[in-house]
């Protein structure tokens, strides 16, 4: 299994806050090659951002702490679930040489992501220094080339950040994120603060990028629109956990999940005229108290018995296509013994 | 004169360092009972300044706005606080537009106070309640204060605030651009509602293209100040004519796989709004842009059925 650059398995993650142990992530698993990309939708408050600092190994500490799962970078595993210090001290160091270098982050606000006092060129050049053994004058010529590549003059190179719009701060954060070439590029909200013209640039010089470098990139959103546009593969997260996985042919086209489905029903169409929207009441489950049952129930159109006290697994529903749903598990149960019989 | 709201030529500028910021420039429309007006535009285009002037939260710099058939263009506070019942506003961040130590009853009930409407509070308690079963709040949260509230329901508080004083015009300022996509739908719907039972009118300022075309009979597109195409929803979205309605069509995402559209990328990003020359403003950035876009302004001009469009080629573009 060489291809896959990310692997993330079983992770659990948990904040400890003197009010409750929140449970953020719960058993999230997916994989990226190289040159893929994959989009985690989910609302507020789903655990998509913590699923990101997880893998950047960027939690709040202390309260962040990885209870059991992995994030396999290459076939090597990156983050330390151990509470020992020690141990945890020797993942951060580990951790500095590979943030920026093997794996980056965009953030979803670029003015709070640069450094105020320093040239935006600079804050290339910085990156480029840390990981390479390279001379002063050829990090500036490279910071200048990557500037230009994101489409910006490289006269500015002695820039600050404020001289610049929100676009263009943006283009800078991805100059920095992608100067080193690392392998996984994880965008948390990159065009949510920008304006829908600009929104459009970016996401299309990110599209041009992550294809020039072969980086596999995973795109935290909550706008479905943005998955269908860049994406190759789709999770949908509900209340820290994976609902529905698999390739935007499968969410767009056949959503199975009836939280993924609720999603698209919501969304004012520019297409279709409706009257009136669909939403669904209430709110998601508190993640400091997670009931027993399947964590979608309160608010689930289709919910049945069986979802009372139990949590359903995550169904796999046809090849590659991925639903946490009691309901889906009778039909693929049956797809099953079908192909049994056939294989007779 | 018809319709409840007019304003004509409108115009606020914003004194700088440098110059003058042209935030609203020459803006024209009319608003009719139970209708909603949708305006959008990029940030900074100016449609949050337009919604302020017209509630008089600012002053403007020239025009006329008429509510009512009545001229509220520079009229004085007192004159203003008698009218301010019947014109309320929505704000964008629930929480802000809050006070943090009011409970969600107190919040609801401060303008019914301010302006005397109950004088025992057994009448304002009711009154209250009644608000609150009318934007589907429980009543468990009365005595709750913001925080302890999600997004959905603190934009909930932020709507009974704005009908306590049974008003006939909503201005609402990005009402669901903070709120998650289930949420901004139970909003939507509960706006559309009140606007049936109630005959709200709505002026709705937003920057979401597909939000609008939801919930309004009639849209302007702002650019810099300006208004640059302005017609009924369904003409907008049937026959987009203006170059930069186009591309702002064809710039969202669509959450769709089939009939994927070509998109139009624009160049470059919202030229200044201080001391703006006499040139198209959306010149520099227009794929059809001539000399003459750079030496002249151009007037919003109907092309028939009530079409605006503010454009020199605005027939060549689209063969018209």
């Amino acid at each position: 299994m060489s291809d896959k650059v990310l692997e993330v398995k079983n992770l659990i993650v948990h904040y400890e806050t003197e009010d409750g142990v929140a449970e953020a992530v719960n058993d999230v698993s997916f994989s990226l090659s190289a040159g893929e990309t994959l989009g985690l939708v989910g609302e507020t408050g789903a655990g998509k951002t913590t699923i990101a600092l997880t893998i950047m190994g960027l939690l709040p500490k202390p309260a962040g702490q990885v209870i059991s799962g992995e994030v396999l970078l290459n076939g090597k595993n990156i983050v330390e679930s151990s509470r020992s210090r020690f141990k945890q001290r020797a993942n951060e160091r580990m951790m500095r040489k590979l943030r920026g270098d093997d794996i980056s982050m965009i953030f979803q606000d670029p003015m709070s992501a640069l450094n105020p006092v320093t040239p935006v060129g600079e804050q290339i050049a910085e990156v480029l220094r840390l990981h390479n053994k390279i001379s002063k004058a050829e990090a500036v010529l490279r910071a200048t080339e990557m500037m230009e590549l994101v489409g910006i003059p490289g006269e500015r190179y002695k820039n600050y950040p404020h001289e610049f719009s929100g676009g263009m701060k943006q283009r800078i954060v991805i100059a920095i994120a992608l100067a080193c070439n690392p392998r996984v590029l994880i965008a948390d909200e990159p065009t949510t603060a920008l304006d829908v013209t600009i929104q459009a640039q970016v996401l299309q010089l990110m599209n041009g990028l992550k294809q020039k470098f072969n980086t596999a990139l995973l795109m935290i959103t909550h706008d479905l629109g943005v998955v269908a546009d860049i994406c190759d593969k789709c999770g949908v997260i509900y209340a820290g956990q994976m609902v529905e996985l698999g390739s935007v042919e499968h969410i767009f086209n056949n959503p199975s999940h009836p939280y993924t489905k609720a999603l698209f029903n919501a969304l004012p169409s520019l297409d279709k005229d409706v009257e009136r929207l669909e939403s669904i009441q209430g709110l998601m489950s508190d993640p400091m108290n997670l009931p027993p049952d399947c964590t979608f129930r309160e608010r689930c159109a289709e919910k049945c018995e069986k979802c009372v006290n139990t949590d359903p697994p995550l169904f796999e529903t046809e090849p590659g296509h991925y639903v946490r749903c009691h309901r889906i598990a009778p039909a693929v149960e049956a797809e099953a013994s079908n192909a049994k019989e056939a294989a007779k | 004169m018809s319709g409840m709201l007019n304003v004509k030529n409108l115009k606020k500028y914003f004194p700088v360092s440098g110059g003058t910021l042209h935030a609203v420039d020459d803006v024209s429309f009319t608003l009719n009972y139970g209708e909603t007006l949708g305006v959008v535009g990029e940030s900074g285009c100016g449609k949050s300044t337009l919604g302020k002037t017209i509630l008089r939260l600012m002053a403007p710099t020239s025009g006329e706005i008429v509510f009512e058939g009545k001229d509220i263009t520079f009229i004085n506070n007192k004159e203003f606080t008698a009218l301010r019942p019947q014109m309320q506003m929505i704000f964008q961040d629930p929480l802000s537009s809050l006070n943090p130590r009011m409970s969600v009853s107190q919040q609801i009930a401060e303008p019914l106070r301010i302006y005397n409407y109950y004088k025992s509070s057994d009448e304002m308690e009711k009154r209250v309640l009644e608000l609150m079963d009318t934007v589907g709040l429980a009543r468990r949260y009365a005595e709750t204060y913001p925080h302890e509230l999600d997004g959905g329901r603190r934009q909930r508080i932020g709507i009974a605030r704005a009908l306590a004083l049974n008003p006939k015009l909503i201005v609402c300022d990005e009402p669901v651009s903070a709120l998650d996509v289930l949420i901004q739908a139970q909003i939507l719907n509960l706006l559309q509602d009140l606007q049936k039972e109630r005959g709200l009118s709505y002026m709705f300022i937003t920057h979401n293209l597909s939000v609008v075309k939801h919930i309004s009979n009639k849209i302007c597109v702002m650019y810099l100040g300006q208004v640059i195409e302005q017609c009924e929803t369904k003409e907008l979205f049937k026959k987009t004519l203006h170059p930069y309605t186009k591309a702002l069509l064809s710039a969202i995402p669509v959450p769709s796989l089939k009939d994927r559209r070509e998109r139009i990328i624009l160049k470059g990003e919202l030229t200044s709004p201080i001391n703006p020359k006499n040139n198209c403003r959306f010149a520099p950035r227009c794929l059809y842009a001539r000399e003459e876009c750079f030496s002249s302004c151009p007037k919003l001009q109907d092309v028939g059925g009530n079409h605006q469009v503010a454009c020199h080629f605005v027939k060549e573009i689209n063969g018209l």
